[in-house]
């Protein structure tokens, strides 16, 4: 009997394999397919791309796999690539460091793609970063951590579009040079957000003239973060920097606020989303952050080059998927185009791809930033991409902070007709 | 010295909220001997249903009564699913169990609420109260005077009636209670439940200070349970003094010595006391005999 229900056991365990074998052949054919109908003109040009579509980064990689489809898809419709149509073979890693390796390798290997983009989180894209060097495939990620292209010897193949960490410590350092701040206390994460942050903050505060008076740390899940604010606060800090993502930061605005300290609460671009007001809502009041301009492309100036470009790519994003696309969204968007600019240009293998994008990106206009790449910044962006932002009224405002400061407050209540509602999470590592 | 009082206005604070949970430990393993690693679940269950029925529209009160209704219910399936068919297991089977159930739920939690954290207001304003050069929230004196109501409630319930004896009874010697004509399997059921309720309500009072998301309950039991170990398991008084003691513990460290190294303090701290006492401060004597 037992033998019998062992049996049984396999044959649907061997029928459930053979089925999913199958699923992955159609899949195959149907490439090959696409393939057939796109070499009527011969050419194609194939770019693989592995965001994490699901899994604990899907905030992330979600709107990243959204804009590179829609993105193709105008692309095609305009005629391609000087005529020549395009295709992106879509991976989703599911957060994993293993599937991204595997797609990575399947991307180079079988489907032979010019170029592979992603992945969206800092641990898939180290791991895809080896091999990208290895097969001497241009590889451009989606992820925040410097090292992804640092130290630049080892990054041959590899670019990425997000600001470092590096450049969100830069430019809040430089707000605080023009508030005339200059005593801050650091409240980090004791996670990899927020250790990584901590040392970029610890790293830059003396070119900016910056005085570090008290560095302290909690976990994410911590419910009372009073003690270590009491600790800064006793410290003489003028502001306290927070480096880390939600829930924690809400909870650490909830207790200034009732410790009643007269410190400013200055926070890290991880909590650039609606879900940080939605949680902290009174005590969110006030709060500073640097952030990516796709925060609220509508509050940016005319006169701001990355403008247009900005909002066609937010309107088309909302018309087509009906949500927000985040800064998130804004990396997919320029981890295409840098491509595809490299294509236009007739960078038509991998090598030229490279070396396209190493040394011919130079005032490059894209939704993150103005990227000049070169031999030695895979990165190409520099604190101006970022802009500083302040909660007023439940809402992320944009704000001059180099302009007199009591200008500040006038022109940040021009901006009330802005209703942003983004809920993507920065869980990111 | 006005920062000796915050921390220590902080540290009952975070204290309260381990007690709290630690509680529901106590229930079930005083009668069943059974450790329910699901407790966290309970308290993350009770945050985030309450968020579903404020959604919804209902008033704050009915949503309250609601969701401990709806967590008990949980509870009491649990029980009847997995811990009633494998009568006669051994405790440790039992908690491996448990294991099972609080990753079964945090999943279904993960793909009903989403991961993000949800915000459920407290229970009266949110004006912080002064004492002294400290300040605390209301909310925190809810979750002192609850945890306190409660620990009473148990006391009463556990000593000073019949139930209370059978539910001694149980865990001492199954056979013989059983003997007594006491069901055994329904006192693990009511433990069950109960400590569900006592879940529910904790997750209420926590909920407008953390925030909780799917993934709360995981923490939260970690504490609780380390409270509940270190207060000696069974006894109700002593799990309040195991919180607070680890939450103490914790903003001591943070303030004096480092607040990276808060854990290990209080971790360093529970090692030594469980070494002095292995059964617990306030635990009985006989370790060995049953559960662990």
């Amino acid at each position: 009997m037992k033998k019998k229900l062992l049996l049984a056991l396999f044959l649907v365990a061997g029928m459930f394999l053979a089925a999913c074998g199958g699923g992955g052949n159609d899949t195959t054919e149907d490439a090959s397919n696409e393939n057939d109908n796109g070499n009527e003109d011969v050419d194609e040009y194939v770019i693989g791309a592995i965001y994490s579509k699901t899994g604990p980064n899907s905030p992330l990689g979600e709107p990243e796999w959204n804009t590179t489809e829609m993105l193709v898809d105008q692309i095609n419709e305009n005629g391609g690539i000087n005529g020549v149509p395009l295709r992106v073979v879509l991976a989703d890693d599911e957060s994993s460091q293993e599937k991204a390796v595997q797609e990575m390798n399947r991307l180079i290997n079988d489907e032979n793609v010019l170029a592979v983009l992603g992945s969206s989180g800092t641990t898939e894209s180290l791991a895809m970063k080896g091999i990208a060097n290895q097969n001497q495939v241009p590889l451009v990620s989606a992820a925040a951590a410097a090292q992804v292209v640092e130290p630049v010897e080892e990054s041959e193949w590899v670019f990425k579009t997000p600001q470092s960490d590096r450049l969100a410590v830069e430019r809040i350092y430089i707000y605080l040079n023009n508030a005339g701040i200059s005593k801050v206390g650091l409240l980090t994460d004791s996670n990899a957000f927020g250790t990584t942050g901590l040392e970029e903050l610890e790293a830059a505060a003396d070119e900016y003239n910056i005085e570090i008076t008290a560095k302290e740390s909690y976990n994410t899940q911590d419910p009372d973060m009073s003690t270590q604010l009491t600790n800064i606060n006793s410290s003489g800090a003028e502001a306290v920097i927070v480096w880390g993502t939600n829930p924690a930061p809400a909870i650490i605005a909830n207790n200034l606020t009732s410790l009643g300290f007269d410190m400013e609460y200055i926070g890290s671009h991880g909590i650039a989303n609606q879900s940080f007001i939605d949680l902290a809502e009174d005590a969110a009041e006030g709060v500073v952050i640097p952030t990516g301009k796709a925060l609220f492309p509508d509050q940016i100036p005319e006169d701001d080059v990355q403008y247009d470009v900005l909002n066609e790519y937010y309107n088309n994003y909302v018309e087509r998927f009906d949500s927000e696309p985040t800064n998130f969204g804004s990396y997919g968007y320029d981890n295409l185009m840098l491509v595809v600019e490299a294509l236009k240009n007739g960078a038509t293998d991998r090598e030229s791809i490279r070396d396209y994008l190493e040394n011919e990106i130079s005032d490059w206009v894209g939704t993150t930033g103005v990227f000049n790449m070169s031999p030695e910044d895979h990165n190409g962006l520099t604190p101006d991409s970022l802009v500083m932002a302040r909660v007023e009224n439940g809402e992320w405002v944009l704000f001059e902070d180099d302009a007199a400061k009591g200008e500040e407050t006038e022109e940040a209540g021009d901006n009330e007709e802005n209703t942003e509602e983004e809920t993507a999470e920065e869980d990111e590592e | 010295m006005s920062d000796f009082l915050q921390f220590s206005v902080t540290g009952i604070t975070i204290g309260s909220i381990y007690a709290i949970v630690a509680l529901g430990f106590v229930t079930i393993y005083s009668v069943t001997k059974v450790i329910n690693m699901a407790q966290g679940e309970f308290v993350m269950l009770g945050g985030m249903i309450m968020f579903t029925f404020l959604g919804i529209g209902l008033n704050y009160w009915l949503s309250f009564l609601l969701t401990i209704l709806a967590v008990m219910a949980i509870g009491w399936v649990m029980e009847k699913a997995i811990i009633q068919p494998t009568k006669g297991a051994d405790p440790i089977s039992l908690i491996i169990l448990t294991i099972g159930a609080a990753i079964f739920i945090r999943g279904v939690a993960s793909m009903i609420w989403g991961k993000g954290q949800v915000r459920v207001p407290a229970f009266t304003s949110n004006e912080p109260i002064s004492i002294g050069p400290a300040t605390i929230t209301p909310q925190s004196i809810w979750v002192v005077l609850i945890m306190l109501f409660i620990v009473l409630l148990l006391y009463i319930l556990i000593d000073r009636t019949m139930i209370g004896k059978a539910f001694q009874a149980c865990s001492v010697n199954p056979m013989a209670a059983r003997l007594m004509g006491i069901s055994p399997a329904r006192m693990s059921s009511f433990s069950f439940t109960l400590s569900a309720v006592l879940g529910a309500i904790a997750g209420l009072a926590i909920a407008p200070i953390m925030f909780p998301a799917y993934d709360t309950g995981l923490m939260l039991g970690i504490k609780g349970f380390s409270a509940a170990i270190l207060g000696g398991l069974g006894s109700a008084p002593g799990a309040v003094l195991g919180g607070l003691i680890i939450g103490l513990l914790e903003s001591f460290g943070a303030g004096y010595i480092s607040s990276g190294l808060k854990d290990a303090v209080a971790f360093t701290a529970i090692l030594v006391i469980l070494l002095i006492r292995p059964s617990g401060i306030l635990g009985e004597r006989n370790v060995g005999k049953g559960g662990l």
